[in-house]
């Protein structure tokens, strides 16, 4: 069995696909790096980019205004007003779209082959010369304040804001990323075009094309997408992030039928040489869904929950180690009671070694399946570039997960895993909830 | 409003959450000429589809049960979700549990769900793991092993995903309330994953009871996609699924809804609402029951009315009128019985759901009187088109969407020929299906509303 599994390994490490997948780096003639993988499947591109600077390096008073960019770079730019900007995507079928998480502003633009010249130039106006005219922004403003809004009665974004402000002391990234009322309505449109100026270089820029392109094209398309993006502006950096090691546990007293629960302690950034490691670890414990611990004690032996699960959250400021489950108020305590069981016997005894080798096995076959379709590979791509991971990764990835031993597990899993500093949001109705030591406080109301 | 409920939670079900979205969507991707889905049917009546496609050294596979809720005995519709559950709890020869821990060690993923009128179970693996995947479901067609020790922990696990899903959201809560007045007869009435206090009464014998009815070779369509051959999958298919013995004929027995008489009408309100909104459903033919072209008509007068944001409705409502801060509509044309054209609004912040409940009545009364033009029709031809050609860049959408169709008693040929009977309809055929499905008596309306919150007991 031993041998099987070993031989298994060896063969996942280095499979065919690794082959098949030709990542390029070129150059355009303007100097911008492009990864690209050419598949001539389907007449079809796919470009994926971003700029390092997402919503959690939002101006103090502005926090929302990368969000509120990101749904409004589509609304009309250049001359083209936002009714026809929206038609020539349509006509076109050009799929293009953005969004912003904490550390990056990302976009996604997807046409068939022979449409690039329309895409690129549609995507060089949105990006460049954004109009933000004012019916377009109070309408996405306004849906904005209706997420925020919504978020309010939410159970899971109580919790999460709970979590932010016990866990992150006031960081920056503990801010909402849709923001505030007050400061979503002080956004100007000078605000936004600042936003556009500051945040839209080509320094921090990264892309990645996959499709049906040769090199030459991709590099003309790139060209005239970002060619016209100044070349540098100032960003102020954000500083790491220290997590609360205090293990408080938090009852937010909230009608809802059944319970939200969150918790989280320290985790490690994705640059950790430790990283394969710890997140093999949490695999084991509640990362592999039905392979995990925590589905296993939780769900399946005692039907507590419909999921539950914990991932290593990495950001450029640090990580955190997170996870969540909902049950019946009256269940909540007993749930907890295992999940601190189960973290404390993965810090003193670690995976054993046949959960280390599945995990393994699984994490070395995945990989490929982030590769059956062009955006899905264009993303995984402008990741790897955005987190400096090297264009070997995809290789160097299975390499270093294969060398991973049951030693270098069992010592993440001291070093990061401590019970005694898991932080718990519970958001339910408290008085059917018994956790005699949990803090207890109100939904706070926001505006 | 894909209604589909699945045995694992969302953050590990992305491939699910497609084929789920997809309901609404079926047909929207296929084209003919380059889909090459090839079908054979094994002496068993397992009927096999195989979708190449090479992409990526991976397959992907879902199994068919033509069994979903709507098939279940009265007080009993859960029944066959609980059971989808029940599926991944052993065999004669795994363990509990032991179907997907084999998945997992080779880097797949497997899921299933439950709808009105499918039960279907999928995986996504590297494509060495092929015949495992296969042989492991061919197993469980027939090897099933339920004890009460099993399976009263899982009906405590699907009453805390009925807690999570539905008791826990007011806007799920409302689809309910809408889904048991819109249909009056058919058990698409039903919740799919059921009441709850039916739920607490489920068995292991009521389970065993729709396995045996329902899960036969002959009433299953096994779909293969991937960087696979048809001789690949049909020398696997014959060593794992041939073996099985034809079971007994199945039928789907189903109440039939009456003929409409009058508009239906439920309000929801709950303290958490912010944002208030309203769903409207008409009862229209599914591309399996309709008559003629319906089915496509409808599909092209959604896209009209809300085809991305240059759709005509939300260029009046949202942009010019500014009563509505979204619009959408959708025909859901996939069901084995009646389908729905259905219209969801939400007024501006603030703003009145009577005032958008208006300024839908009066765009349909436009529609209704003055048809589409002969451009709008062009042009949603076309994008529906584009979309088709960008639906091949996927490995696991073309299955789901061969599967949906053909679990719920649409033909390959049907599928394959979507492209081309999209290129057929004409205003005239939008006008005569619009004309047809949107009147008062099919419809019903659900609003959500805000509820104030009681105010606090004075000591």
């Amino acid at each position: 069995m031993i041998a099987r599994l070993v031989l298994l390994a060896c063969l996942l490490v280095m499979p065919r696909w690794v082959l098949a997948l030709e990542i390029q780096s070129v150059k355009s003639d303007s100097g911008i790096e492009i990864w690209l993988v050419e598949d001539h499947v389907n007449p079809i591109v796919s470009v994926a980019f971003g700029f390092k600077g997402g919503s959690g390096y939002d101006p103090v008073g502005k926090e929302g205004i990368a969000q509120l960019t990101s749904g409004l770079l589509d609304e009309g730019a250049g001359d083209v007003d936002s009714q026809n900007f929206q038609k020539r995507l349509t006509d076109r079928g050009i799929d293009l779209s953005f969004s912003a998480d904490l550390d990056d502003f990302t976009g996604r633009t997807r046409f068939l082959r022979d449409d690039r010249d329309e895409a690129a130039q549609l995507l060089r106006l949105a990006l460049s010369a954004p109009r933000f005219d004012e019916e377009p922004v109070e309408r996405i403003r306004n849906s904005q304040l209706v997420d925020i809004a919504e978020g309010e009665t939410d159970p899971d974004t109580i919790a999460g804001r709970q979590m932010e402000e016990l866990m992150l002391n006031g960081h920056p990234y503990s801010r909402p990323s849709n923001g505030t009322k007050t400061s979503v309505m002080s956004i100007t449109a000078d605000d936004l075009k600042q936003f556009v100026r500051q945040r839209f270089v080509r320094s921090r820029l990264f892309v990645s094309v996959v499709g049906d392109v040769s090199p030459a094209e991709a590099k003309a398309f790139v060209d005239q997408a970002f060619g016209a993006l100044p070349q540098d502006a100032a960003l102020a950096s954000v500083p790491p992030i220290a997590p609360s090691k205090a293990g408080r546990t938090r009852l937010v007293d909230f009608p809802v039928p059944q319970a939200i629960v969150q918790f989280a302690e320290p985790g490690i950034p994705r640059a950790d040489p430790n990283f394969f490691p710890a997140y093999l670890v949490n695999y084991v414990l509640g990362g592999g869904g039905f392979s995990a611990r925590l589905m296993e004690e939780v769900r399946e032996k005692r039907g507590l929950v419909y999921g539950i699960g914990t991932d290593l959250w990495t950001f450029d400021a640090g990580g955190l180690i997170a996870g969540q489950f909902q049950t019946d108020p009256g269940k909540v305590a007993q749930a907890i009671d295992i999940v601190r069981t189960e973290w404390r016997r993965m810090a003193t005894e670690g995976p054993t070694q046949a959960e280390l080798d599945d995990a393994k096995t699984y994490l070395l076959g995945y990989y490929p399946r982030n590769f059956t379709n062009t955006m899905d590979t264009a993303q995984l791509l402008r990741g790897l570039q955005i987190e400096h991971l090297g264009i070997d990764y995809v290789t160097r990835r299975q390499k270093e997960i294969a060398a991973v031993t049951i030693d270098d597990a069992r010592r993440a899993a001291k070093r990061l895993f401590d019970a005694a500093q898991l932080t718990f949001i519970v958001v339910g109705p408290a008085d059917q909830i018994k956790l005699p030591d949990a803090e207890v406080v109100k939904a706070p109301a926001q505006n | 409003m894909a209604k589909s409920i699945m045995t694992r939670p969302a953050a590990r079900a992305a491939g699910l959450l497609l084929g789920a979205a997809l309901a609404l969507a079926v047909p929207r991707s296929v084209q003919a000429d380059i889909f090459e889905a090839h079908e054979f049917t094994l002496p068993n009546g397992l009927d096999v589809v195989v979708v190449p496609n090479h992409l990526s050294p991976v397959v992907v596979q879902a199994v068919v049960y033509k069994a979903g809720a709507a098939d279940g005995l009265p007080g009993k519709n859960g029944i066959a979700h609980f059971l989808e559950h029940l599926m991944f709890k052993g065999t004669k020869t795994l363990a509990q549990g032991q179907f997907s821990k084999e998945v997992d060690r080779r880097g797949g993923t497997d899921n299933a769900y439950t709808s009105q009128d499918v039960t279907v179970f999928h995986q996504q693996i590297a494509k060495e793991h092929l015949g495992l995947i296969m042989k492991m479901e061919a197993d469980r067609m027939v090897n099933l092993r339920l004890t009460d020790a099993i399976v009263l922990p899982e009906r405590d696990v699907i009453l805390q995903e009925r807690g999570e899903r539905i008791d826990n959201e007011p806007g799920s809560r409302l689809g309910e309330a809408l889904d048991a007045i819109l249909y009056r007869n058919h058990p698409y009435r039903l919740p799919v994953i059921g009441w709850r206090h039916e739920m607490e009464t489920y068995t292991t014998e009521d389970a065993l009871a729709f396995y045996k009815r329902f899960y036969e070779p002959n009433n299953v369509v096994l779909v293969i996609g991937g960087d696979v051959t048809t001789e690949e999958v049909r020398t696997l298919a014959e060593k794992y699924f041939a073996p099985i013995p034809k079971g007994a004929t199945v039928t789907r027995q189903r109440l039939q809804e009456p003929p409409p008489s009058a508009p239906r009408r439920v309000a929801l309100s709950d303290e958490r609402v912010r944002q208030p909104y309203l769903i409207r459903s008409y009862l229209a033919p599914s591309f399996r029951t309709a008559k003629g072209n319906e089915g496509y008509a409808l599909t092209v007068l959604s896209e009209i009315l809300t085809g991305g944001t240059a759709g005509r409705l939300y260029r009046r409502m949202v942009i010019e009128q500014k009563s509505a801060l979204g619009i959408d509509t959708g025909y859901d044309g996939g069901p084995y019985d009646t389908g729905r054209f259905t219209f969801y609004a939400t007024p501006r912040q603030g703003g009145d759901l009577a005032a958008v409940e208006q300024a839908i009545d009066l765009q349909i009364a436009a529609l209704l009187k003055d048809g589409v033009t002969d451009q709008e029709v062009a042009d949603a031809k076309r994008r529906l088109q584009i979309s088709a050609v960008k639906s091949r860049d996927s490995v696991s959408g073309p299955v789901f969407m061969v599967a949906e169709a053909l679990g719920k008693g649409r033909t390959l040929a049907d599928v394959q020929a979507w492209p081309e009977r999209i290129g057929a309809v004409t205003a005239a055929d939008v006008l005569a299906a619009a004309a047809q499905i949107l009147k008062p008596e099919n419809s019903a309306t659900g609003t959500l509303l805000p509820k104030p919150a009681q105010e606090a007991a004075q000591p």
